[in-house]
């Protein structure tokens, strides 16, 4: 079985959850051959940051951003563009929801034509115009016409990229990769799967609507553009999985088939954690955060934390353990924060560093995150028997607390973003109370063991692979 | 988290524009300047010059013609071609690239004109002596000439050329006669080529002066351009050929004489249609006029707005507004023109008998003033068409109009004698009407063409395979 696994600007590059999950399933699941399909941003030239598993037969990759010189692709006859073109001109006129349905009319010529001659034709340049003209008459045509070209380019690669041919497409996200998935999987009459482990429409939106060099304007366009790639990629998908329940919410939102929907949690080596010491003693009370040093990550949340914790216990310690270096200018602040706070001897930023080391002194596990999908270090935490305490993000409440058909008690606190104060609170009572403290081990020991182990990820995904053909 | 998120594309700025603009302006100065200024000087020397019975001046007036006619034919579409080089590295400010390829194009034309020059006039023209000097020098500085005069025009150093020229037709004209006080032979002659090697160095002299060059190289990379604007030079090369072509023929017909080995002439037909080319210099002057100062500011107008991005409805606006300038000025250029070649029509036979070249010729005059209007007119659309960049459409227009003028001179030298400059009027006729209808249907569409034609901005990407 060839499984051609399709992730946009992530492995085999830049390192990170969604990285380390593939590297994981593709060297780890032997019997199966992969190819990678990789979608960059920019042509540019990059270094593997992983090993490439063995059973890995291809990378096939191109830049969104790019002119690309495609191989030709089939022509439209006249009565297709016409289609085409009103097809196009209904998405833009009818309700939201049934674009995407409006959309898979055209399907064929989408994914089996080439486009490039429509987008110079005088039909399209009319739709743009009567678009133009309806929705932002008063605004600079030029930055008009460029927005457009900035939605159109990336699809027109991603619809006329080639890709390998394989039994199976996996793309981990929605979005550019996932149009490259539907269209693989239309051309070769093969399934798809669709693993999210953020939601990608929503992350996009976030950030749009945060990009200050973006015209008010032309947000809507964008984040609605994301809301119906990810709608027609659910809708294309033979299997939806996520990694935790909250996920799904947003996925069955956008109209996505419960039916084919499934959770695979993320999943972990546990008998390196399990076989670290346990650390009972509070003589000096040590809480841990394992990342990396970023504003996502809310560092400074953690050090607002530390202050009231430090306030209420003489002897307390913060280990900040992960790389500084990608946001220098971040964690200096964080530096002087800690200064300003008087906490130069509680909170130790101690770089990267080997966590299998550092575990066995800590009494608990903080995590101040604003963005997270199933933080991998809540569930190595939680092996390694360490309360946690998280902000309420991602999947987090999840591991936690349980899923709602799980019998197993807490493993921690939760706490909303941004707020320390609680935080603190939590923290304060894990060192007052030891039994609260020791019944979390226990819980968390046990919900790691009985869900959230790699040996069972991977199981599950090969069944879904095998399910699916 | 994954994926790349989302991108916009900013707007290039259209920075040939200006280059473009002077490109034209240029194209338009070295396409009229040369047959111009062969028209005028053969006409003044022919009554200036003592020519009866004179078989040596016969010869010299031939090997003139010839040098001016092949040495615009073989360098027109080279000349295009730096015309729009030259004005590319005028704005991207590479000045020392200019001197550069001016030396080295001057070293390789030069090369190539004489010696090309010389093996003809050698193998082909008479077996005299002074003719085989005469007529390759020439050649060459003619050609070089052309050549200077586009690097220098780009330069828009108008009156330089125009006191060059000046200067320099005035001695071409001047010291042959004031040789003959002197030397009766036909080393006078001579006197000719000194006129014009003077506006060459003057030209040349004013190129070097006031571009800053501390070390002058030699660069060939003015080759590049013909495969950047491969339009240009076909161009260059089918408009000369258009307007020579039925000249050609007809040396080659019964009207056609041979008095010398290797030239071929017609008197009744070379000196009327001589004539009828200078008739369109007060419109194309007019034309340029106005070009220059109301269509040029809408037209820039209509670009600023693109780049500093407006709305729709403005672009409309300025486009509309071009499309009425054009249609007004040229119709205004166009009745001007109809008025003068009536006046001419009419007195036509009177000119023509004082030329002595009664009745055919005065037919062959009035249907080439008929054709020279529509010369003008097609040389009109065609710099527009050139200013919205549709250089394929010009190189189209200029092959069709070549191989109209080709095709009808040996139709009607086989039916039609006594209308013998017919097909010249008939192709640039159908020339002009063809132009005019691309042209409207261009500038119609002109802002879709204008944006679908941008450049993305992005770079060259590939499709990367590695197999394990």
């Amino acid at each position: 079985m060839r499984v051609g696994i399709i992730l946009e600007g992530t492995y085999p590059y830049v390192t990170g959850g969604v990285s380390g999950w593939a590297q994981s399933i593709m060297s780890q699941m032997k019997a199966v051959e992969f190819t990678i399909i990789h979608i960059g941003a920019k042509p540019e030239k990059r270094e593997l940051r992983y090993q490439i598993p063995d059973n890995v037969k291809e990378i096939y990759e191109f830049s969104l951003q790019s002119i690309t010189a495609w191989k030709k692709k089939k022509k439209l006859r006249q009565s297709q563009q016409d289609q085409f073109i009103s097809t196009l001109s209904d998405i833009f006129s009818i309700d939201r929801y049934k674009r995407v349905e409006k959309l898979d009319h055209i399907r064929d010529i989408l994914f089996e034509y080439d486009l490039r001659p429509i987008l110079h034709s005088k039909a399209f340049w009319d739709l743009l115009v009567s678009f133009y003209r309806k929705s932002l008459p008063t605004r600079s045509f030029t930055r008009y016409y460029w927005n457009l070209q900035g939605i159109i380019q990336p699809i027109l690669n991603c619809l006329m990229a080639n890709v390998p041919r394989c039994d199976v497409y996996h793309t981990v996200t929605t979005g550019y990769a996932g149009i490259v998935g539907v269209s693989a999987s239309y051309q070769y009459n093969a399934p798809l799967i669709l693993t999210e482990h953020g939601i990608y429409h929503r992350e996009r939106e976030r950030e749009i609507v945060a990009a200050s060099w973006l015209e008010e304007v032309y947000k809507p366009i964008w984040i609605n553009l994301f809301k119906l790639i990810s709608r027609y990629v659910y809708m294309q998908a033979a299997k939806v999985t996520t990694l935790f329940e909250k996920n799904q919410l947003f996925q069955l939102e956008l109209g996505c088939d419960i039916q084919k929907m499934k959770i695979i949690p993320n999943g972990i080596n546990v008998e390196r954690f399990m076989e670290l010491s346990r650390q009972d003693k509070k003589d000096t009370f040590v809480v841990g955060m394992v990342g990396r040093v970023v504003s996502i990550k809310d560092i400074k949340m953690a050090l607002r934390c530390a202050r009231l914790v430090k306030d209420a216990i003489s002897d307390f310690k913060l280990l900040i353990i992960g790389p500084t270096e990608e946001e220098e200018a971040y964690f200096k602040e964080c530096q002087k924060l800690v200064e300003v706070f008087d906490l130069e001897e509680t909170v130790h930023f101690t770089g990267s560093q080997n966590v299998l080391e550092y575990y066995p002194k800590m009494n608990a596990l903080l995590l101040t995150s604003v963005s997270e999908g199933q933080p991998l270090v809540i569930l190595e935490a939680m092996a390694a028997g360490l309360p946690v305490v998280a902000t309420d993000v991602g999947g987090c409440s999840e591991l936690i607390f349980g899923s709602k058909d799980e019998r197993i008690g807490s493993a921690g606190y939760i706490v909303p973003p941004k707020d320390y104060e609680s935080a603190a609170k939590f923290l304060i009572r894990l060192y007052e109370k030891d039994e609260v403290r020791f019944q979390f081990r226990e819980n968390g020991e046990k919900r790691v063991q009985e869900k959230y182990l790699t040996s069972q990820m991977i199981e599950r995904y090969h069944n879904l692979y095998k399910e699916v053909l | 988290m994954a994926g790349i998120g989302f991108y916009i594309q900013k707007m290039l700025q259209k920075d040939t524009l200006s280059s473009t603009v002077v490109s034209v302006i240029f194209s338009a100065i070295v396409s009229v300047g040369p047959w111009l200024l062969t028209s005028t000087s053969l006409v003044v020397l022919g009554l200036l010059f003592p020519t009866n019975g004179n078989s040596n001046y016969e010869l010299f007036s031939m090997a003139t013609i010839y040098a001016f006619i092949f040495s615009t034919l073989a360098s027109g579409g080279l000349i295009m071609v730096i015309v729009r080089r030259v004005a590319d590295l005028v704005f991207a400010k590479a000045y020392h690239r200019i001197i550069n390829e001016y030396t080295g194009l001057f070293l390789f034309q030069g090369v190539c004109s004489f010696i090309g020059s010389f093996l003809w006039i050698f193998f082909f023209g008479p077996e005299i002596t002074w003719i085989r000097l005469y007529f390759p020098l020439l050649f060459t500085v003619l050609s070089l000439l052309w050549s200077t005069l586009a690097f220098i025009s780009v330069l828009q150093k108008y009156w330089q050329i125009i006191i060059g020229f000046s200067i320099g037709s005035l001695l071409a004209i001047v010291s042959p006669l004031l040789l003959m006080h002197f030397e009766q032979g036909v080393y006078s002659f001579f006197g000719y080529i000194l006129g014009f090697g003077f506006c060459l160095t003057y030209l040349i002299f004013m190129l070097f002066k006031d571009i800053p060059t501390s070390e002058i190289q030699i660069a060939f990379s003015f080759f590049n351009a013909f495969k950047k604007y491969p339009e240009n030079f076909f161009f260059g090369l089918f408009y000369y050929g258009a307007i020579w072509v039925d000249d050609i023929i007809i040396w080659f017909s019964r009207f056609g004489i041979n008095p010398i080995q290797g030239f071929r002439f017609s008197i009744i037909y070379d000196m009327p249609m001589f004539l009828a080319y200078l008739t369109i210099i007060p419109s194309l002057s007019l034309f340029f006029l106005v070009v220059e100062t109301t269509f040029y500011n809408k037209y820039r107008r209509f670009y600023i707005h693109i780049e500093k991005g407006a709305q729709l409805k403005e672009l409309e606006h300025d486009l509309t507004d071009i499309r009425t300038t054009i249609n007004h000025q040229m119709g205004f250029v166009i009745k001007i023109q109809i008025l003068v070649t009536m006046l001419l029509f009419i007195f036509s036979p009177s000119l023509m008998n004082a030329m002595g070249l009664p009745g055919i010729g005065s037919v062959i005059f009035q249907i080439g003033i008929i054709g020279a209007l529509f010369n003008g007119t097609f040389l009109m659309l065609q710099l527009l068409l050139l200013y919205f960049e549709f250089r394929k459409e010009v190189l189209q227009l200029s092959l069709m109009v070549f191989s109209f003028n080709l095709i009808g001179t040996l139709i009607i030298l086989r039916y039609y004698e006594d209308l013998l400059s017919l097909s010249y009027l008939v192709a640039f006729l159908v020339g002009s009407i063809v132009a005019k209808y691309i042209l409207d249907a261009r500038l119609k569409h002109l802002i879709r063409i204008e944006f679908n034609r941008q450049p993305l901005g992005l770079q060259k990407g590939e499709v990367k395979r590695s197999h394990f």
